[in-house]
C-alpha cells in the first residue's frame, strides 16, 4: 500500500501507483474495497466479512458479487495481491 | 525598465544583438529577434514587461532570425529556435511574430515542468480565477479577451500555470498577448480597439492572426497568483444562450488531464495537484454565442461560487 498514493474526489478515489506511474480512478466500491484490503489482509473471505460488518446493505444487494467485482478490478489493475484465488 | 521605455533603436540593438531578457510571469525568457519586420510588433506586444537587469540566468532562449529556408535554400525564411535548437520556419518574414509567439508557447509547454500546465485560458476577478481549458476553435481565446476587455485580469491565453504545492492549487499569471484567429479579430476590434495590436498576420498555418494586448495592470501584477474558482470548457455555438452544464468531478478530472501538457511527467505531484484543483472548483461545459451574455454569466457564477466552493 505504500506504493499507492490515494486522493479522494467526489466519493471516488484517485490512485497514483508509484511503481508503474499509472493513475487510476476507482469507483466508490472499488475504493472502499481497496481500503479493506489494506486493513483486513489478502483473503477474499476476510475482506467480505469486513465489508459485511462495515456496510449496511439492503437484503436484495448481493454484497459478495460487488466485492468480488471490485477485487477483480483491483487485481487487473495490479493494485492488490490476494492470497486466495 | 520596461520594453516600452526603450527607444526603438535601443530595443532593436538588444534584440538583434545579445538578446533581451524579460520577466514573463514566473519565467525568465531571453529573446533574440533578428527579423526586422517583427521588431515593431514585439515592442507593442511586450511594452509593459520588465527587462531583467541581471540576465545571467534564464529559463529559455527563444530566437527568431532570418536564414536560408530549409526547404528552399535560395529563399530567406524566419527560423525560430529554442535554446539554439530548430523549432519552426516560416517563409513569410512578416509572420515572424506569430512564429516567435508559438515557439515561446512550445518552450513553456515542454520545459516548465516545475509547474502543472494545462492548455487553458485564465482570467481572474476579485473572486478568483476562471480556468478555461480547450483546444483550438473552442472559443477560449475570444472569451478570455472579452473577459479581460471587461475588466478581468488576464492571466494567460494559452496555459493555466499551476503551482504543484501540496496544499491548495494556485495559478500563476503569464499575461502575454492573446492570439486571436480569423473572425475573432474583428469581433475584438469592435469591442476593444485600443487593446488590439494594429497589424494582423495573414497566411499563417492557423489563418489570420491578431493580438489582444495585456493591460499595464495585468503585467504589473504578473507575480500575483490567484486561487482558481471555476473551470469551464468553452464551446462556442451559434445562437446558443449562455448555458452552463455541470460536470461531475471525475469527468472534470479526466477532461483536465486530457488538456494538460505535462500531467504524466509530474507523477504523484501532478495527481495531487490536479485532484485538488478539480476538488476546489466547480466545473462546467459552457456553451455560448453572445460575448456580453457569456461574460455576465461567468462573472455571476464566479461571484456566487458553488456550494462548498465559496471564496476564502
Amino acid at each position: 500500500m505504500d506504493d499507492l498514493a490515494r486522493f479522494d474526489l467526489d466519493f471516488h478515489s484517485v490512485i497514483f501507483d508509484r511503481r508503474s506511474g499509472y493513475t487510476h480512478i476507482l469507483d466508490p466500491v472499488a475504493g472502499f474495497v481497496l481500503g479493506l484490503v489494506a486493513e483486513s489482509g489478502q483473503r477474499r473471505s476476510d475482506i467480505l466479512d469486513q465489508a459485511a460488518q462495515d456496510l449496511e446493505c439492503d437484503e436484495t444487494v448481493d454484497l459478495s458479487a460487488h466485492v468480488d467485482r471490485a477485487l477483480d478490478q483491483l487485481l487487473a489493475l495490479d493494485l492488490v495481491v490476494m492470497n486466495d484465488p | 525598465m520596461n520594453v516600452g521605455t526603450l527607444s526603438p533603436s535601443a530595443l532593436a540593438a538588444r534584440l538583434q544583438g545579445p538578446g533581451l531578457p524579460l520577466h514573463l510571469g514566473p519565467f525568465r525568457i531571453l529573446f533574440v529577434l533578428r527579423v526586422r519586420q517583427a521588431l515593431a510588433p514585439f515592442r507593442r506586444l511586450y511594452a509593459d514587461f520588465p527587462v531583467i537587469e541581471d540576465d545571467r540566468m534564464v529559463d529559455s532562449v527563444v530566437s527568431c532570425m532570418t536564414a536560408a529556408d530549409p526547404d528552399f535554400p535560395f529563399r530567406r525564411a524566419a527560423i525560430s529556435r529554442i535554446d539554439g535548437r530548430f523549432h519552426a520556419a516560416t517563409r513569410f518574414l512578416g509572420n515572424a511574430t506569430p512564429s516567435l509567439e508559438w515557439t515561446l508557447n512550445w518552450s513553456i509547454a515542454t520545459k516548465a515542468h516545475w509547474f502543472l500546465i494545462v492548455h487553458a485560458a485564465v482570467v481572474a476577478d476579485a473572486n478568483g480565477a476562471v480556468v478555461m481549458p480547450g483546444g483550438s476553435g473552442s472559443g477560449k481565446s475570444t472569451l478570455a479577451a472579452a473577459l479581460a476587455a471587461g475588466g478581468g485580469r488576464l492571466f494567460s491565453d494559452e496555459f493555466a500555470i499551476i503551482d504543484p504545492a501540496p496544499d491548495r492549487a494556485a495559478v500563476f499569471p503569464c499575461p502575454r498577448a492573446i492570439s486571436l484567429k480569423n473572425e475573432s479579430i474583428a469581433v475584438m476590434r469592435r469591442r476593444a480597439p485600443q487593446r488590439m495590436l494594429d497589424r494582423e498576420f495573414p497566411r499563417t498555418g492557423k489563418g489570420t492572426v491578431g493580438y489582444f494586448l495585456p493591460s499595464a495592470e495585468d503585467v504589473a501584477r504578473q507575480h500575483e497568483t490567484a486561487v482558481p474558482r471555476l473551470i469551464v470548457f468553452p464551446r462556442w455555438r451559434a445562437g446558443s444562450p449562455p448555458l452552463l452544464t455541470p460536470l461531475n468531478q471525475v469527468d472534470a478530472l479526466v477532461a483536465m488531464i486530457r488538456n494538460s501538457v505535462n500531467f504524466d511527467l509530474l507523477g504523484e505531484a501532478g495527481v495531487r495537484t490536479m485532484t485538488a484543483l478539480v476538488g476546489q472548483c466547480p466545473a462546467y461545459v459552457f456553451e455560448y454565442d453572445d460575448l456580453d451574455a457569456a461574460c455576465a454569466c461567468l462573472a455571476r457564477t464566479v461571484g456566487q461560487g458553488a456550494p462548498g466552493h465559496g471564496p476564502t
